[in-house]
């Protein structure tokens, strides 16, 4: 029934860019990218258990990624994607030794400051033109007009493979791990559970689907800047997707990507509105319903499996 | 007279009930021991006469008066103290804070932060240093000494000696001993049988959250106790 | 030679600011273990009703800033009580992400009220008053920020080691359990802690803004940088929270000097640095792990 469901909504996700006009299908690719990003932050948070607040330095490094390599080889940006992934899970690598020192409020914190300063790094590097920014040279060697399309099918690929991950990582004796390892860190340890090992892994994975994201939304805009890439707002909104759908659930964050796009593109014409009106459902979220509008849909409907 | 009287009292433990219907009492200036295996209930007991946990059902009075419902603050008010399991300092505070925390309660009475220092002379020389710099035997007895500056009627002591090399045992035995010939009620869970039979006038024995025996300490049949602290089929 | 003493001034001046800011954070994490992202914001709120203030009352804005550190107090300890104090548990992340809630609210709200203008409280002749000390011009304000935040220090720290409160304070941080057995109710203690770092992040807000200028975007740099105090720093003593202000400042001064578009750059450096050699921090406690 989930499955049959899940296979329609792809379809039709699937055969948008024939239906949509170009606002609606820039609007859908868009609510696919957050979706991706928060999906990535889930598997951190809602599984791993690490709150990160810097998550918009590996958005920006896929974006980044797919700018200076397309410039400067003849690599179709599209092969890029995945490896504008890869290239975020290198960046998440290298910050381990320093991060994973870190736990809890000095995590989050400790990796937006990481963000900073990869931030403040890229911004003052010609290579990858400073404060101004890179424009996509690549977009030469394509057909654009095929863009908005191609960017809609990666972000649904995109979107769809993180769900499905969790999906499989929900079923699987790695996910029995990881979920003890949620419950009582120490207590998982000491069956022998490697938490550090889980820990790193997932962080990485989780670069790379906002490595990925990152790329696929900058190559619809043809041009990608400091400001634009390392917006602290990929964080931000992938944290309230997250929190308002359910964290560590798998439906969750796409309810919750739902409502935001709703409520954003609703209060469009009242700029700031909608930050403020999801900061307060986030935190009355917090305090009254801690699993979210997940929580919510399982006490409506109680034969639903809660594992979905 | 009876200071704490139990009926039927159950409680829980995290997720767990714990204790299944106790019914026990403590006479004012009696020192009661509970003794049992590890798991037997003995902690989750002294902690729900202390406020700690979660009581659910039964009677509780202390003084003739119902305190099932009332918080370990207010019960510190009205003369419930405890020296808890591990001791619980306050390792960053000194120990002459750590006494004046227990001061803090406003209970005035006997106790004052020169006398505790004068029944525990060992730890005097060691007032200004912080707590966590202590030894485990100093530490019982700041913990002691910190229960009793809030002059207690009845002081709860959890496994006094944990963890303590027998000498330094002894001598907080005997400080409790004191206590008692002072007139203060002391409940104390002990593993040591025999060291609780010893310090106290009666026991109560404790298996999977019921009372399996009790009686006087003094002339308790060994045999008997242990048959009920290991439960029939041992 | 002249530029190493100026630097080492202003680090030092800018550092009795930058501790005031890592005070607040250090002292709910000591307390609670949380932190509060909506710090920084806390901040900027406090410059902002200032602003506000000053413009309705025809006095010193100095003599309003007691004022705006009250209602930030009452703020906290209503943060604390209503909304913190409900999701306490041995999992920070309720707390934290209930806290960055609150911050994206304030940061937008802040934005829709006052504009994305930088704007500089004018303390009128005190800005620009200075005095010369071996040859060296010192102004008055920069200098009286950091008389006034030792002044807080000192007065923070004897709160802390001589009064009753203060040992509550501290024993909760300790033991937030077994204060319970002292009738110490540690959810007061907690709206006590919050309230006073609510206090704390106003009065800097307010003394950075009249130092030079702040707009309601700025509280996200203000909380890295209290982060930074304090993990340079490190825990244990609010003294800690001190020379990791000064700390941190002379790395901002000096960066600024050699490197003017460096931005915050060497002090988020400085961290890392910290992180990877020295996780105690200069004085104190670990705080990592």
């Amino acid at each position: 029934m989930t499955r049959a469901l899940a296979v329609v909504i792809f379809a039709a996700l699937a055969a948008a860019p024939a239906l949509l006009d170009v606002g609606g299908l820039a609007l859908l690719t868009e609510m696919l990218v957050l979706l991706a990003i928060a999906q990535s932050w889930n598997l951190l948070a809602g599984y791993g258990g690490l709150l990160s607040l810097g998550h918009h330095a590996f958005v920006a490094a896929g974006a980044y990624l797919l700018f200076a390599v397309t410039r400067d080889l003849p690599v179709s940006p599209y092969i890029m994607v995945p490896l504008a992934g890869a290239g975020a899970a290198l960046l998440a690598l290298a910050l381990t030794p320093v991060l994973f020192r870190l736990r809890e409020v000095y995590f989050a914190i400790g990796m937006w400051v990481a963000a900073e300063i990869v931030k403040i790094a890229v911004s003052r590097l010609d290579y990858f033109g400073a404060s101004s920014g890179l424009p996509l040279y690549a977009a030469r060697r394509i057909d654009t007009s095929w863009l908005p399309a191609s960017a809609h099918w990666f972000a649904l690929a995109l979107a769809a493979g993180l769900c499905l991950g969790l999906w499989r990582l929900q079923q699987s004796p790695y996910g029995l791990h990881v979920h003890a390892m949620r419950d009582d860190e120490t207590a998982a340890r000491s069956l022998g559970v490697k938490t550090r090992r889980i820990k790193g892994t997932i962080f990485v994975l989780s670069a790379a689907g906002c490595g990925m994201a990152g790329a696929i939304s900058f190559l619809g805009t043809l041009y990608v800047s400091p400001v634009a890439a390392f917006d602290i707002n990929w964080t931000v909104n992938a944290i309230f997707i997250c929190v308002i759908g359910g964290l560590g659930t798998i439906r969750g964050p796409v309810l919750g990507a739902l409502l935001f796009v709703l409520l954003r593109e609703g209060l469009a014409a009242y700029p700031g509105w909608s930050q403020i009106a999801l900061g307060v459902i986030a935190v009355a979220v917090m305090l009254m319903a801690p699993r979210g509008l997940s929580g919510l849909l399982d006490r409506l409907l109680p034969n639903t499996r809660r594992a979905v | 007279m009876t200071l704490l009287q139990m009926q039927k009292l159950t409680a829980r433990h995290g997720d767990f009930q714990a204790l299944f219907g106790i019914d026990a009492h403590v006479g004012k200036g009696e020192t009661v021991a509970l003794i049992g295996a590890n798991g037997a209930g003995k902690t989750t007991l002294l902690r729900a006469i202390a406020g700690l946990g979660t009581r659910e059902a039964g009677q509780l009075t202390f003084a003739g008066q119902d305190i099932l419902a009332q918080d370990p603050g207010a019960l510190a008010r009205r003369g419930i103290a405890m020296v808890p399991e591990g001791r619980r300092l306050f390792p960053s505070l000194t120990v002459a804070e750590n006494l004046m925390i227990g001061g803090d309660v406003g209970r005035r009475g006997h106790w004052t932060l020169p006398r505790v220092l004068e029944l525990f002379s060992e730890i005097a020389p060691m007032a200004q240093r912080p707590a966590g710099l202590l030894s485990g035997g100093q530490q019982q007895m700041v913990a002691i000494g910190r229960a009793l500056m809030t002059n207690p009627e009845l002081l709860l002591v959890d496994e006094a000696s944990l963890g303590l090399a027998p000498v330094i045992v002894d001598r907080v035995y005997e400080a409790l001993s004191g206590l008692k010939a002072r007139g203060t009620t002391i409940v104390l869970v002990e593993q040591d049988i025999r060291r609780a039979l010893a310090a106290s006038d009666r026991f109560y024995c404790m298996l999977g959250g019921q009372v399996s025996l009790a009686g006087a300490s003094d002339g308790a049949c060994i045999e008997q106790v242990s048959q009920a602290y290991f439960g029939e089929n041992q | 030679m002249n530029a190493a003493i100026e630097i080492l001034m202003n680090g030092l001046f800018l550092g009795g600011l930058y501790a005031l800011f890592g005070l607040g954070l250090s002292l709910i994490f000591g307390v609670m273990r949380i932190a509060n992202i909506a710090h920084g914001e806390l901040a900027i709120a406090g410059a902002l009703a200032l602003f506000t203030l000053s413009a309705d009352w025809p006095v010193s804005p100095l003599l309003l800033m007691p004022l705006v550190c009250a209602g930030a107090f009452a703020f906290g300890w209503l943060l604390q009580a209503q909304l913190l104090n409900r999701v306490l548990s041995p999992d920070p992340m309720p707390a934290l992400l209930v806290t960055f809630g609150l911050s994206v609210v304030m940061q937008n709200a802040m934005v829709g009220l006052y504009g994305a203008n930088s704007r500089s409280i004018d303390l009128g002749a005190v800005k620009t008053a200075n005095l010369t000390i071996a040859g060296q011009t010192i102004g008055w304000l920069p200098l009286g920020i950091f008389l006034l935040s030792l002044a807080l220090f000192g007065g923070l720290h004897l709160v802390l080691r001589k009064t009753r409160l203060g040992r509550a304070v501290r024993a909760t941080s300790d033991d937030a359990e077994t204060v319970a057995l002292f009738a110490i109710r540690r959810r007061r203690i907690f709206a006590v802690a919050m309230a006073v770092s609510a206090a704390c992040a106003a009065l800097a807000g307010m003394l950075l803004a009249s130092r030079s200028s702040i707009t309601p975007f700025s509280g996200a740099e203000r909380l890295l940088i209290a982060f930074e105090v304090i993990v340079i720093g490190g825990l244990g003593s609010i003294w800690a929270s001190y020379l990791g202000g000064i700390a941190l400042a002379l790395v901002h001064v000096a960066g600024f000097y050699f490197d003017p578009a460096s931005g915050l750059l060497y002090g988020h450096l400085l961290l890392l640095v910290f992180l990877l050699i020295r996780p105690q921090g200069l004085a104190g406690k670990a705080v990592t792990r």
